[in-house]
């Protein structure tokens, strides 16, 4: 937008897109951004806001955890059409069980769930949090609205971070020569070099995780096209879409698979006498054992259990395709005779299918180990300090024509206490959901939406506090305040319940270790902040203004 | 394993386009390359790009192993970057080291097999 009226050229006209739609987007996607890098570690953020779980330890063979699971339902629902276990792993420390009553309703609300404990197949009833959940679900429908509404604004912020992404580029004046360029201690030409780097270096991570979001939120921005197709039933479509059998059967991907399987238990019913299955398992998962030598068995799910039709079903844990979305080879056993019935290979999917889930499988994170889960952990941390740097540094561009006027324009204003609750603010509102998540009472009722009203709450405090303190002491308090909730968790965790750095190194139970040490590194990444203002702040104080007075002097 | 490996050959890679460029020659050797050393710089940067996708596709497959490159390589350059602000004069130990590393975590399973 020039005053003078002239044309103006494309990367003016670009670079103007990219100051507005940053800024009026960024605070969100900033949120959608740190809470989606969180959601990497979904499993282990959840173990953690559960601490009666760590108590659940695996004995020493597998065979021993599937025998504890099996006793466990026994004596949970003997009466289910279907057991599923999932078996611990380095991310889960509880046998996650989920079973299926005789006249369950269809799809996944006819489903019941129990964590059992790993060495004894006792329930363990662990306390009411929403967990890791909340975050994960917060990062694309957002929270208190509904679902839809939600999925609505992270799409079209999503539009519009792919706009910025672009327009971004091509204002980018030197993208190769300033590739490797960082020049720290230089005011708005260091906040600069640092969003171009972070922003260019991770250029395919950025692309990748916005053109991947809008595919998965593909069906809320355009539902036409499928809506005409099947008549309004989006269910068939995504049964259909999924490549499972005779849409409309079952709700939900769980329940068509689990429909399945049962029917081919009926089919093979019949022989045989009841079956002492703890005795049979043992046997079955060996066999299934040495046709995966390279993964481990994580799903047992046994079908019509306690008659003498029953059968037993193994997955392996994890898969190296995108194209499937991570999902694996099953091997299905006669649980009477021992005897191997079916191998069902994995469906392939059609190429559109391939394609589509090629993206969201990897903007999922669905099948890493951890080596990629770390990559994409980190390669989030890069995006969020794009995002990030990118906010702060609209600030402090207009610092030059602040200091023109004599005075700070409401709008410059706004748009530096908002940086602050969006940036600070939403750490120290996780920081304070993961500690009321250990204070709050066990009995407390309602007490998992408490823990997200004080997200919320937090949140809303740190604007407040935003705006009524001058910025640098904002930002120095926040950032502080951030710094000791997050370095004094680990010490938290042992003292409510959990297991502590020490035991669960002992323990080997990495999910619960990686969790306390993340919490730590973030902790210290805050006190570095303020230590860096501080040091910043006494430089400038030792250096008297010198270098302004001189610029006066000059003609 | 693998990751090491792709890291160390993405990691000596950008160091070689870095230093194929004259900004940075100064920062990292304080003097200027001849025009024959740069192609050869840019050249090497090139090939040792593609080098570490073979050890990103062998541990992870074509498709996980092109993603996981892509996002290794991006790590590999802030690190260049990140060096090249903070302490510009490493590099002369640091990236020989991330290649001998790289071919002898590559080179020692060849020895067992």
């Amino acid at each position: 937008m020039r005053m003078d009226g002239k044309a103006e050229g494309l990367r003016q006209s670009m670079s103007w897109l990219h100051t507005w739609t940053g800024i009026l987007l960024g605070w969100l996607l900033y949120a959608v951004f740190f809470t989606g890098t969180l959601s990497y570690f979904l499993d282990e953020i959840n173990l953690w806001m559960k601490p009666e779980l760590h108590a659940s330890v695996p004995g020493a063979s597998k065979e021993q955890t599937a025998q504890a699971g099996l006793a466990g339902m026994q004596k949970l629902a003997p009466q289910a059409t279907t057991w599923t276990l999932e078996l611990p792993n380095e991310r889960q420390a509880t046998i996650a069980a989920s079973w299926r009553d005789k006249d369950a309703a269809p799809g996944r609300a006819g489903t019941k769930r129990a964590e059992l404990d790993a060495n004894t197949g006792e329930q363990i009833v662990p306390r009411e949090t929403r967990g890791g959940n909340f975050l994960y679900r917060f990062h694309f429908e957002l929270h208190a609205m509904p679902r839809e509404v939600g999925r609505w604004i992270v799409g079209i912020a999503t539009m519009f971070m792919f706009v910025a992404i672009i327009s971004g580029v091509i204002t980018h004046k030197k993208i190769f020569t300033d590739f490797f360029t960082f020049r720290p201690k230089k005011g708005q030409r260091s906040w600069l070099d640092a969003h171009n780097a972070t922003a260019v270096l991770a250029l395919p991570f950025h692309i990748m995780i916005t053109f991947s979001g809008l595919l998965l939120l593909m069906g809320t921005l355009m539902p036409w096209g499928a809506d005409a197709a099947y008549d309004g039933n989006g269910q068939a479509f995504q049964m259909e879409r999924r490549g499972m059998a005779q849409p409309g059967a079952q709700g939900g991907e769980r329940g068509g698979r689990e429909g399945r399987a049962g029917r081919a238990g009926r089919d093979g019913g019949g022989a045989g006498s009841q079956v002492d299955l703890a005795a049979a398992i043992g046997p079955m998962l060996a066999t299934a054992q040495a046709q995966w030598p390279q993964r481990e068995v994580g799903r047992i799910t046994v079908n019509r259990p306690n008659t003498r039709g029953a059968t037993v079903e193994f997955q392996a844990h994890g898969s190296d395709s995108l194209t499937t979305r991570g999902r694996s080879e099953r091997l299905v056993f006669d649980a009477a005779s021992g005897q191997l019935k079916d191998s069902p290979p994995p469906q392939e999917p059609s190429a559109a299918v391939a394609v589509s889930n090629v993206f969201s499988a990897t903007h999922l994170g669905r099948f890493a180990g951890p080596p990629l889960r770390w990559l994409l952990f980190l390669s989030g941390v890069i995006g969020t300090a794009m995002v990030g740097t990118g906010l702060v540094l609209w600030v402090v561009k207009r610092l030059p024509e602040r200091r023109k006027l004599g005075y700070t324009p409401f709008g410059h204003r706004l748009v530096e206490s908002t940086n602050i609750a969006a940036i600070a603010g939403i750490a120290l509102a996780t920081g304070a959901y993961f500690w009321l998540n250990r204070l709050l009472p066990f009995e407390m009722a309602g007490r998992g939406a408490w823990e997200i009203n004080s997200f919320f709450i937090v949140w809303a405090l740190s604007l407040v506090h935003a705006v009524l303190r001058p910025a640098r002491a904002a930002w120095l308090e926040q950032c502080g305040a951030a710094a000791v909730l997050f370095v004094l968790l680990p010490i938290l965790n042992p003292l409510t319940g959990g297991h502590g750095l020490f035991t669960s190194l002992q323990l080997g139970q990495g999910a619960i270790v990686g969790f306390d040490l993340a919490m730590l590194a973030i902790g210290a990444l805050f006190a570095y902040i303020v230590l860096h203002m501080l040091r910043k702040e006494a430089r400038a104080k030792a250096v008297p203004l010198a270098a302004p007075k001189l610029a006066e002097v000059r003609p | 394993m693998n990751a090491l490996i792709v890291f160390g050959l993405a990691y000596a890679a950008m160091a070689a386009l870095a230093l194929s460029m004259s900004r940075h020659q100064e920062q990292f050797i304080g003097r200027e390359l001849a025009p024959q050393q740069v192609r050869a710089l840019r050249a090497g940067g090139w090939v040792l790009l593609a080098l570490a996708l073979q050890p990103a596709l062998a541990a992870w497959g074509t498709q996980v192993g092109i993603a996981g490159w892509l996002g290794v390589l991006s790590l590999a350059a802030l690190a260049i970057g990140l060096q090249l602000s903070y302490a510009p004069r490493s590099g002369a130990w640091s990236v020989p080291a991330a290649l001998v590393l790289a071919c002898a975590l590559a080179y020692v399973p060849l020895l067992m097999a």
